[in-house]
């Protein structure tokens, strides 16, 4: 963080994005504070106008208040060109419902969910098809990794 | 015949019972506590605290076993997940879900969920029905609400008054079925003549409801 030279590393240096994300909680504005300073192109959905509160001052992203599972919504974040959604909402069911509408209906190329409950995950991982982040299960493996004195946790 | 109802605010309270009247077995499904308790002294054992949107919930529903599963909660992000799982997780042969906003009727046939119900839909439409007589109503819905069972009544300025069916250039995804003239019920033919006043109940795609409208009533039907 703090750097605000775009990265010009890796796969290129035109590798900047079209990123949206949903749910501007701990994870979602401090996920989207970084992907903007290093280049990416961010828009972040929340119902609360007050949780872009949460972002940094520098932020220059789109910040759009509604909730991610309406189309229009989706559409004026720009939907239509983005190429990775991340759905970060409290709520399990809404982030499966953005995932599969950014996924399915609008063909975005990349779509990552959180999921907190460890068998739903499995469940839209495995039969509808979802990439999801399953905060409970890293947790816990980090946590194991912890008790039997592992040194390098998953992080 | 086993029934797994999730919501238990108005609707699923009133189908609860109104479906145990009927003689099924049925489950109701809510995570609001003080809601299941005060059901529980009405309904007894029928009504269950879950959540219904959780494999753990509906797994203690019963729903590997289940016939049916009607997702009537008012968040339609629940309702999805709900038949989600009770169609693909827990292999229930039939799924309902209720649609709260009409604006989510796309996405979720779209994706698949089963049969949807729309409250608000079927209400716009009944006022639509009465306020503008020159409308047509959607009796029912059906085949993930592609087809519908369309109604509509002839004012007697409609251009194909006084024509016969075969007469009229439907359009090729449009069935005229029924004809309610007075207390007579036709059964659409090619010589049957229509007439001012007639009710016409017809069987059409969603997309092909415009263009049947507009042949029966004309294109200046709406606006005027």
């Amino acid at each position: 963080m703090g750097n605000k030279k775009p990265v010009t590393e890796g796969k290129g240096a035109n590798n900047i994005m079209k990123v949206i994300i949903v749910g501007c909680g701990r994870a979602g504005s401090l996920l989207a504070t970084e992907l903007m300073e290093v280049g990416h192109e961010v828009a972040i959905i929340d119902r609360n106008p007050l949780a872009f509160d949460k972002l940094s001052g520098e932020f220059q992203g789109n910040m759009l208040v509604g909730t991610g599972i309406d189309e229009e919504v989706l559409v004026n974040a720009g939907i239509r060109e983005a190429e990775v959604v991340f759905s970060l909402a409290k709520g399990d069911n809404t982030n499966i419902m953005v995932g599969q509408i950014a996924k399915f209906l609008f063909k975005v190329p990349r779509v990552m969910v959180r999921i907190v409950d460890p068998r739903m995950r499995r469940f839209y991982e495995e039969e509808i098809g979802l990439s999801c982040y399953c905060q409970t299960e890293i947790s816990v493996n980090f946590y194991k990794n912890f008790l039997t004195g592992g040194s390098q946790p998953c992080i | 015949m086993y029934i797994i109802i999730v919501g238990a605010g108005q609707v699923g309270y009133y189908l609860t019972k109104t479906l145990l009247d009927e003689g099924y077995e049925v489950t109701l499904v809510d995570w609001n506590y003080d809601r299941v308790q005060l059901l529980e002294q009405e309904l007894g054992e029928v009504v269950i605290y879950a959540s219904g949107s959780s494999i753990t919930g509906l797994e203690k529903a019963g729903c590997s076993r289940a016939d049916v599963i009607v997702a009537v909660t008012g968040d339609d992000e629940d309702n999805l997940v709900i038949s989600q799982l009770g169609k693909r997780y827990f292999q229930v042969p039939k799924a309902i879900a209720r649609i709260n906003n009409p604006k989510n009727e796309n996405i979720f046939n779209e994706l698949g969920i089963g049969t949807t119900i729309s409250g608000t839909t079927s209400i716009v439409d009944a006022i639509e029905g009465y306020v503008a007589k020159k409308k047509i109503s959607t009796l029912l819905t059906f085949d993930h609400n592609e087809m519908a069972l369309v109604e509509l009544e002839l004012p007697e300025e409609a251009p194909v008054v006084n024509r016969r069916i075969s007469e009229i250039a439907l359009p090729y995804e449009c069935l005229i079925a029924l004809i309610l003239r007075g207390r007579d019920v036709l059964f659409a033919k090619g010589d049957t003549l229509l007439q001012a006043n007639d009710l016409i109940i017809a069987i059409s795609t969603q997309s092909g409801r415009e263009n049947l409208r507009e042949v029966l009533l004309g294109k200046t039907g709406e606006g005027q």
